[in-house]
C-alpha cells in the first residue's frame, strides 16, 4: 500500500476506545510547548490525535501558537530600531543623520502610503530565478526590509535596502517548482513601519 | 493581519472551521484592548504569544463547558464514517482500515506517533515541531515507523513486497 491509500484506510478507521482520559486543557499546552517526559507527552499525543474533541482543540492551540510566532517577527527589528534611534539621539546626531537621507521633495508623487505596494511579484506569479522584486517607492520611508519565507510561513531570510527593488540573492537557495510567500515592511522615519501584502509565488 | 493569515493557515490545513479563528482573533483583540486600557504600550512578543495560547485555551474550556459533557465520563468513539459503497464492499473496507489501525496500534510508541500524525497528515515538519524532534530523528522514525507498519500488512497478505520498501 502507498502511502496515500494507507492515509485513506486509516483515516476510514474508527476507534472503538481512547487510550487514557481526555487531557485538561492545560495538558494540551504542555505538549505544545513540548514540557515534560517525552514518554508521557507521546502518551497523551495517543490520546490526542484519535479524539474527536481533543484532536481540534490541540489544532487550536497550535494556531495560536502559529500565529503569534509569525506577529513576533516583527518585534526584532522593531526593538533594534528603537535602540538605534536612542543611540543616535545620544551621540546628538540623529538630526543631521535623518537630514540627510531626506529624498527630494520632486521625487514625491503621493501622499504617506498606507501600505507597500509590490509592483511584481505578482499573487501567483511564477517566476526565473533570480527572484526580482519591486514596489513602489512609500514617502517617508528610510529603508525597506524584504521577508522571505515558506509557503508553511518559516521565516528563510530577510534584507535591507534603501532602493525600491531588490533581487533575492542565491545564498537563499530558491528552489525551482517550489512556493515561497515574501512581503516587503518599509521602515519610516518615526520608526513606525507600513508593509505589503504577503504575496504568494512560485519558481520556475 | 499577519496573525491570522498564520493561524488561519493552520486552522485551514486542519480542517478546523473559519469561526474557530474568528472566536481565537476576537478573543485577542479583547486582551489586546484590555492591555492597553491598563497601560500596556509595548506588547511584547511573548505577551502576544502567552495572550494567543491564554485565548485558545479560554475557547477550548468555554466549548468543554458548552457541550456539557463530563470528560470522565466521554468514551470519545470517533464516529463511523459515511462511505459511498454497498454493505459487501462496506465490509471489506471496514475491515481493511480496522487492520491498518490495528498494525498502527502495534508499531512502537514513538514511531506509533511519528505514523499516526504522518497518516492523519500532518507534515513532517509539524510533526517535527509538535514532537520538538530534529527533522533527521523525525524523517527516521517515520521512515521506519512506515516500513514497520508495510510489514506487518504485508505479513497479513496486505500490499505487496515492492510497496514495502518504498
Amino acid at each position: 500500500m502507498n502511502d496515500e491509500e494507507l492515509r485513506r484506510e486509516y483515516q476510514r478507521s474508527a476507534s472503538a476506545t481512547l487510550p487514557g482520559a481526555h487531557p485538561e486543557p492545560e495538558q494540551l499546552e504542555l505538549l505544545l510547548n513540548g514540557d515534560g517526559p517525552e514518554a508521557e507527552r507521546l502518551a497523551l499525543l495517543e490520546h490526542v490525535l484519535r479524539c474527536p474533541t481533543c484532536g481540534p482543540e490541540l489544532d487550536l492551540l497550535r494556531s495560536a501558537s502559529e500565529g503569534s510566532r509569525a506577529a513576533e517577527r516583527r518585534a526584532p527589528a522593531t526593538r533594534w530600531l528603537a535602540l538605534a534611534a536612542a543611540a543616535l539621539l545620544m551621540i546628538g546626531i540623529g538630526t543631521l543623520t535623518f537630514r540627510g537621507r531626506v529624498t527630494p521633495a520632486a521625487d514625491v508623487l503621493r501622499g504617506k502610503s498606507a501600505s507597500v505596494s509590490l509592483i511584481e511579484p505578482f499573487a501567483g506569479a511564477s517566476i526565473a530565478r533570480p527572484v526580482r522584486l519591486a514596489w513602489h517607492r512609500v514617502d517617508g520611508a528610510t529603508s525597506y526590509r524584504v521577508e522571505l519565507l515558506s509557503k508553511d510561513g518559516e521565516l528563510i531570510s530577510t534584507w535591507n535596502t534603501a532602493d525600491t527593488a531588490f533581487a533575492i540573492p542565491d545564498s537563499a537557495r530558491v528552489a525551482a517548482s517550489e512556493s515561497y510567500d515574501v512581503w516587503v515592511r518599509a521602515t519610516l522615519a518615526d520608526r513606525t513601519e507600513v508593509s505589503s501584502p504577503i504575496v504568494r509565488f512560485s519558481v520556475k | 493581519m499577519r496573525f491570522a493569515r498564520f493561524a488561519g493557515r493552520i486552522a485551514h490545513d486542519r480542517g478546523l472551521h473559519q469561526e474557530d479563528v474568528d472566536e481565537l482573533l476576537q478573543e485577542l483583540r479583547v486582551r489586546f484592548w484590555r492591555a492597553r486600557k491598563d497601560g500596556l504600550r509595548d506588547l511584547s512578543a511573548g505577551y502576544v504569544r502567552r495572550a494567543a495560547i491564554s485565548a485558545a485555551l479560554d475557547i477550548i474550556r468555554r466549548r468543554r463547558v458548552d457541550r456539557n459533557v463530563s470528560i470522565e465520563d466521554q468514551d470519545g468513539a470517533r464516529p463511523l464514517p459515511t462511505l459511498a459503497a454497498g454493505p459487501a464492499e462496506l465490509l471489506d473496507q471496514s475491515e481493511l482500515a480496522q487492520r491498518v489501525a490495528r498494525a498502527v496500534d502495534g508499531l512502537a510508541p514513538p514511531r506509533r506517533a511519528a505514523v499516526r500524525m504522518y497518516l492523519d497528515g500532518y507534515r513532517r515538519e509539524e510533526i517535527a515541531e509538535l514532537l520538538h524532534w530534529s527533522d533527521a530523528k523525525t524523517r527516521n522514525l517515520l521512515y521506519r515507523g512506515l516500513a514497520d507498519l508495510r510489514a506487518v500488512l504485508l505479513a497479513q497478505g496486505i500490499g505487496s513486497t515492492r510497496e514495502n520498501v518504498q
